[in-house]
């Protein structure tokens, strides 16, 4: 499937977009493969992200956006290649052990606790010692109420506080699993689709608590809607069917033919 | 906004009505034997421990999601540490084949006391035994099956695997175990000297299950439930916030068996004996009916179910002897109707210790 | 709660006097040996197959699946007492009757939890209380005996080896035929017809199936129905082995539940892979040590393969 021309692209893309090279490396994937019983969902992706950047990923349905979040985290097995964070193997990690290095995953569908409350969900997924003695020790300080307020007034879910997850909308839930991402306090943010099913304001105050986000962590995205890629967006990556199309600015990948052919070509046609 | 602000900062863990609610019952149940007879006390002593089995298995399958048929296990494990002491000690004071052995050891030519059993003999290491051999079973089952990637339902047949295996090996080795019959005809309690009568069984047990519904509330309601509570309803998702999910199951799976196992060792100085038929599929179902009627993840539902059944069992007894039929038909109602069992009927403010952390404090 | 279980299997192996108790590497009790496992096989698959459809295929955990074939061993009873009927005779029978009680089950109460795994079990289990109790009322708890047909009496001796022979019972080889011949009919129907296309569709996709005009409720209510159908036929088949009780379905069980776990539940392949593998090494281990040991290695040995493949040995992994 690999033409030369998608190569050649590649080799282009990298000497133009070294944004990430004067910042220090958060996280870099090496040449990641990812095959699904034959199916080769990645095929050999590479990604740079430096210290407090928000890199973009898009990608068609099925371009392994996903896919690539999942190796990150442990949860897909990593056929070949390499993930560093920090400079350190984390490749094929477990999750948890990924999660207590400081890398925090929100989910594509809002991956939230249903049966508990908006604070019980904050409350889980506050930073601090998460061992089994640990936490039957554990009191909850007012410093940790202090902070779960804060987490639920930066998502605009304070006074949702005692309500269970499952009576909210689908774009609450989005909050709430934003919101418990916050709480980690994590290096590294991975945010898969945070806006869907929001309506353009929700979406347009998403896009403003992840810059806030970005001013002291590193975030990587994927998304589907323009727009607020635009709004957010420093560096983009476009995946397609597994591999690494191109990256750049909004303006470099908008005006990149191989873009425009798989992914933008329709939206312009349609705008035009 | 404001008021919302001002409840999180005032939430704590208070949970003055179901306090009040449990002294009263303490006080009800430590006034019964006084009032009932001495087959009342027994029975209802019987039953308080069967509840207090069904509440360690609520702990892992209520609580935490784990769907076990493997609890009459570890209650038969503890019963044969307390049953080898019982026994030993009445073979070494009062016994027809000369030397210390059990009879049925005897019956089946063993000439002397295997060097395994023989510490049982000392009743704190029986005590020991009763506790730690159930549990440090299910520390290996545990650590075995739940570093994986096996759930649900296959944990579940797992379990049943265990329970048919151990009881097929406990009936093969008659020699050690006393085979289909189990150990039968042990010894009355001494404690300090002193044979223990009913009434002091009755009132240890009552002192064992109050322990261990207080410690289980407490554990519930800590941080540490709520952690449990996310692996029931998802455990992957718990995993991406940093917690090593499995060290959870393990850790209340093991603690869930001790307790199993330390009924088991009170349940043969009630009972006079023990047998593999505790270690079967049906008395392990039978636990799991206690919480399914009684209704999960409560910690009254199951003693409230065993007392309830067993009652009924009881009184159905004296006209036939088809009991059994009635719970079933009883286990399919609560199924259809009442998914979340007897617990549910209660007014719905009683509940709240259900919901959240912070509902919880009101 | 009073009666132990008897091990099904160890107590088919019993049955079979013919085997040397020696333990020496004889190469002809080994094959005899071996030869009594195939008997075992019949046994699992015919108990397994059931189990396959309902829990595979249909993923439905029913813990009735013991009462089922408890009552398919009741109805050639109830047949052969009453019209001197010929076992092999009573099994269309059987399979009619535990279907028709499978079809109301499935009407009463399975279909109001489906995609409710824990409740199913809690309820079939309940089920299977009920039905033992009823059966229990109605033939008392007395052992019942079902004698098998006069055919299938004795012994095959295939050949002798110096003075030794290499035999098997007609009435194991009756047996194994019997669960190929319902495996064949079973593959035949959910790959080769109309219907099994629809049940497979059903399975992976209800809200596709029923958007294609496909009656899902009546395809759940056949295909549970005929599981436990099958399940009935078992019982015929195995009734003669041993006596007939009310408590006989939960000593099959637990080894029917491991048969089809072990294979995978995927294809039907994997329940005829499961019984082969548990009843074969079932057999061999009781050889060269006992019986009871046996069973403890292979339930073991059950637990590993869980462990390491939850999928059963015959699934292709899927993305999860």
């Amino acid at each position: 499937m690999a033409t030369s021309s998608v190569v050649e692209t590649d080799k282009v893309v990298n000497e133009t977009s070294d944004v990430a090279s004067d910042r220090q490396s958060v996280l870099s994937v090496k040449d990641l493969k990812v095959v699904f019983s034959g199916f080769k969902a990645l095929k050999g992706v590479d990604l740079e992200v430096g210290e407090n950047e928000i890199v973009t990923i898009i990608g068609p349905n099925g371009a392994g956006k996903s896919t690539l979040l999942d190796a990150i985290v442990g949860k897909s097995p990593v056929a070949s290649g390499h993930v560093y964070y920090h400079g350190k193997d984390i490749t094929n990690q477990s999750p948890y052990e990924v999660a207590r290095m400081g890398i925090g995953r929100k989910f594509q569908n809002p991956n939230v606790y249903n049966e508990l409350s908006v604070f019980d969900n904050i409350l889980l997924a506050l930073k601090g010692s998460h061992g089994v003695f640990a936490s039957i020790k554990s009191k909850l300080t007012a410093g940790k109420k202090d902070k779960i307020i804060s987490v639920l007034d930066r998502v605009g879910l304070l006074e949702k506080g005692y309500s269970k997850v499952s009576s909210l909308s689908h774009g609450q839930k989005q909050w709430v699993e934003i919101g418990m991402v916050i709480a980690q306090d994590p290096t590294l943010v991975l945010l898969d689709e945070p806006t869907a099913g929001m309506t353009p304001d929700e979406t347009h105050l998403t896009g403003e608590i992840i810059k806030t986000i970005s001013q002291n962590h590193s975030v990587v995205v994927i998304e589907h809607d323009m727009e607020f890629v635009k709004q957010i967006a420093q560096r983009i990556v476009v995946l397609h069917q597994g591999e690494k199309l191109t990256e750049g600015s909004v303006n470099e990948v908008q005006s990149n033919p191989k873009v425009i052919e798989v992914y933008l070509g329709r939206e312009q046609i349609d705008a035009a | 906004m404001a008021e919302v602000v001002g409840r999180i900062r005032q939430a704590n863990y208070v949970p003055k009505r179901w306090l009040v609610t449990s002294l009263v019952l303490l006080v009800i149940f430590a006034v019964f034997p006084f009032v009932a007879g001495e087959f009342q006390t027994n029975l209802m002593a019987k039953l308080l421990l069967f509840g207090t089995l069904g509440v360690s298995l609520d702990l892992v399958w209520g609580f935490t999601g784990i769907l076990s048929f493997a609890h009459g296990v570890f209650f038969t494990l503890g019963g044969y540490a307390m049953a080898y002491y019982l026994k030993l000690n009445l073979s070494a004071t009062a016994n027809n084949y000369g030397g210390t052995l059990p009879d049925f050891m005897v019956w089946n030519g063993l000439k002397e006391l295997p060097w395994f059993i023989s510490p049982l003999q000392y009743f704190p290491v029986a005590v020991i035994a009763m506790v730690v051999l159930p549990a440090g079973f299910a520390y290996l089952i545990g650590s075995f099956i739940f570093r994986s990637k096996v759930s649900g339902v296959y944990i579940t047949v797992i379990t049943l695997a265990i329970s048919s295996a151990l009881t097929t090996f406990f009936v093969s080795q008659q020699a050690y175990t006393g085979g289909t019959n189990g150990i039968t005809d042990v010894s009355k309690l001494i404690l300090f000297g002193a044979t223990v009568p009913p009434i002091g069984i009755y009132f240890i047990i009552l002192t064992f299950a109050a322990l261990v519904m207080a410690g289980s509330w407490w554990l519930t309601q800590s941080n540490f439930g709520l952690i449990l509570r996310s692996i029931k309803e998802n455990e992957q998702r718990i995993s991406y916030l940093g917690y090593d999910v499995a060290n959870f199951k393990i850790f209340i799976w093991t603690l869930s068996a001790g307790i199993a196992g330390i009924a088991g060792g009170l349940f043969v100085p009630l009972n006079k004996f023990i047998s593999p038929v505790y270690l079967g599929v049906a008395f392990g179902t039978q636990i799991v009916i206690w919480v399914a009627v009684g209704g999960r993840g409560t910690l009254f539902g199951p003693i409230i179910a065993a007392i309830l059944l067993g009652q009924i069992q009881n009184s159905v007894d004296r006209i036939t002897q088809d009991w059994q039929l009635i719970v079933g038909v009883i286990l399919v109602i609560v199924v259809l109707f009442l998914p979340d069992g007897l617990m549910s009927l209660l007014p719905q403010k009683f509940l709240s210790k259900k919901s959240s952390q912070l509902s919880r404090s009101e | 709660m009073n009666v132990l279980p008897i091990n099904a299997l160890s107590s088919l192996i019993h049955l079979a006097q013919a085997t040397p108790a020696a333990k020496s590497f004889d190469p002809i009790a080994i094959t005899n040996q071996l030869l009594n496992g195939v008997g075992i096989i019949g046994i699992l698959l015919l108990t397994g197959l059931g189990l396959s459809i309902t829990f595979g295929v249909m993923r439905i955990i029913n813990l009735a699946h013991g009462e089922f074939i408890m009552l398919g061993a009741y109805t050639s009873f109830v047949l052969q007492s009453n019209f001197k009927m010929d076992l092999l005779l009573t099994i269309p029978f059987s399979f009619l009757f535990t279907a028709f009680i499978g079809a109301i089950v499935e009407r009463t109460i399975v279909r109001r939890l489906y995609g409710r795994a824990v409740e199913t079990l809690l309820a079939t289990w309940g089920l299977s209380i009920v039905i033992q109790g009823v059966v229990k009322l109605i033939f008392t708890a007395q052992l019942k005996y079902v004698k098998a047909p006069p055919y299938t009496r004795g012994n095959w001796t295939p050949f002798q080896i110096g003075g030794q022979a290499i035999e098997i019972s007609y009435y194991r080889l009756f047996i194994i035929f019997m669960a190929l011949l319902l495996l064949g009919i079973t593959a035949f129907l959910l790959y080769r017809t109309k219907l099994g296309r629809e049940v497979r569709a059903v399975t992976q996709n209800r809200d596709m199936a029923k958007c294609l005009g496909i009656n899902t409720s009546l395809v759940d209510m056949l295909t549970f129905a005929y599981g436990c159908g099958l399940a009935g036929v078992a019982g015929t088949v195995i009734s003669s082995l041993k006596s007939v009780a009310p408590p006989m379905g939960q000593d099959y069980l637990v080894d029917a539940w491991m048969t089809v776990v072990t294979g995978g539940v995927d294809k039907l392949v994997g329940v005829l892979a499961g019984a082969v593998l548990i009843g074969e090494s079932n057999a061999a281990i009781a050889y060269l040590i006992n019986d009871p040991t046996a069973r403890v290695i292979v339930l073991a040995a059950v637990i590993v393969l869980i462990r390491y493949r939850p999928e059963g040995l015959f699934t292709v992994q899927k993305r999860s």
